[in-house]
């Protein structure tokens, strides 16, 4: 069974195949257990890590079972960890770089400019007429052809 | 500046018995990470860092006796908050 778990007189020794998890993770889950243990990480032939977790304070043998099994629920942790973080590499950079891209001013303002540029309109246009009443533009008829205004509404 | 006057103090009066020595599998832990932590130990004892094969040596001499006890120990998980900080 993988990992493989040795109790020692003042701790216990995990040993995990690298081919299970990589050697990242088996660090990442170890360095999770400095503040409770004393913790040290050797190579083992076959492609072999080995974590030595000493108990920092005496501990008893249930509270170093508990703690292997804790150890080996990091070790699945940091492993989907992992894993996540290689799926969402490419969304995560395409995040970032948007950040970054509308952090810099120069760039932000050049992609805004030439929407600024294509509306030139002021508040008070209306170049379609909307504003003006319907009575000035067909009720009155002086000679048979209804009243055109410009395209500014009157100003009350 | 007291404090570090006092370490000096209790690291010459430390006992001088054999020096505790640190063995770290050297295809593990990288010589930046073990100096790095040997530069942060520097003020708790003299530390000497040698190859030995496939394992770096770091021996503790001169320790402050408040720390001896723990010393390999928080030394080795220092050494491994490095090499996470580096990697």
């Amino acid at each position: 069974m993988d990992p493989k778990v040795v109790q020692k007189a003042n701790g216990v020794e995990v040993t995990l195949d690298e081919a299970v998890f990589p050697r990242p993770v088996g660090l990442a889950a170890a360095y999770r257990f400095i503040d409770r243990c004393y913790v040290l990480v050797e190579t083992r032939p076959g492609k072999r890590l080995s974590v030595r977790l000493e108990d920092k304070e005496p501990a008893a043998p249930a509270a170093r079972k508990a703690l292997a099994g804790e150890f080996r629920n990091e070790l699945l942790h940091q492993l989907v960890r992992r894993q996540v973080a290689e799926r969402t590499d490419a969304l995560r950079a395409a995040i970032v770089g948007r950040a970054l891209l509308s952090a810099d001013e120069a760039l932000a303002s050049e992609a805004a400019a030439p929407a600024a540029a294509a509306e030139p309109l002021d508040f008070q246009d209306d170049p379609l007429g909307i504003a003006v009443p319907w009575e000035e533009k067909y009720g009155e008829k002086r000679d048979g052809k209804p009243k055109k205004r410009s395209g500014k509404p009157k100003k009350r | 500046m007291a404090s570090r006057r006092s370490a000096r103090a209790s690291r010459r009066s430390a006992s001088r018995t054999a020096p505790l020595v640190l063995r770290l599998d050297a295809d593990v832990y990288t010589e930046e990470a073990i100096e790095r932590t040997r530069r942060a130990f520097a003020h708790l004892a003299a530390i000497d860092l040698r190859r030995e094969g496939k394992r770096w040596a770091v021996r503790f001499s001169s320790v402050d006796p408040a720390a001896a006890g723990r010393l390999p120990g928080e030394f080795a998980n220092y050494a491994l908050s490095c090499l996470m900080v580096e990697s």
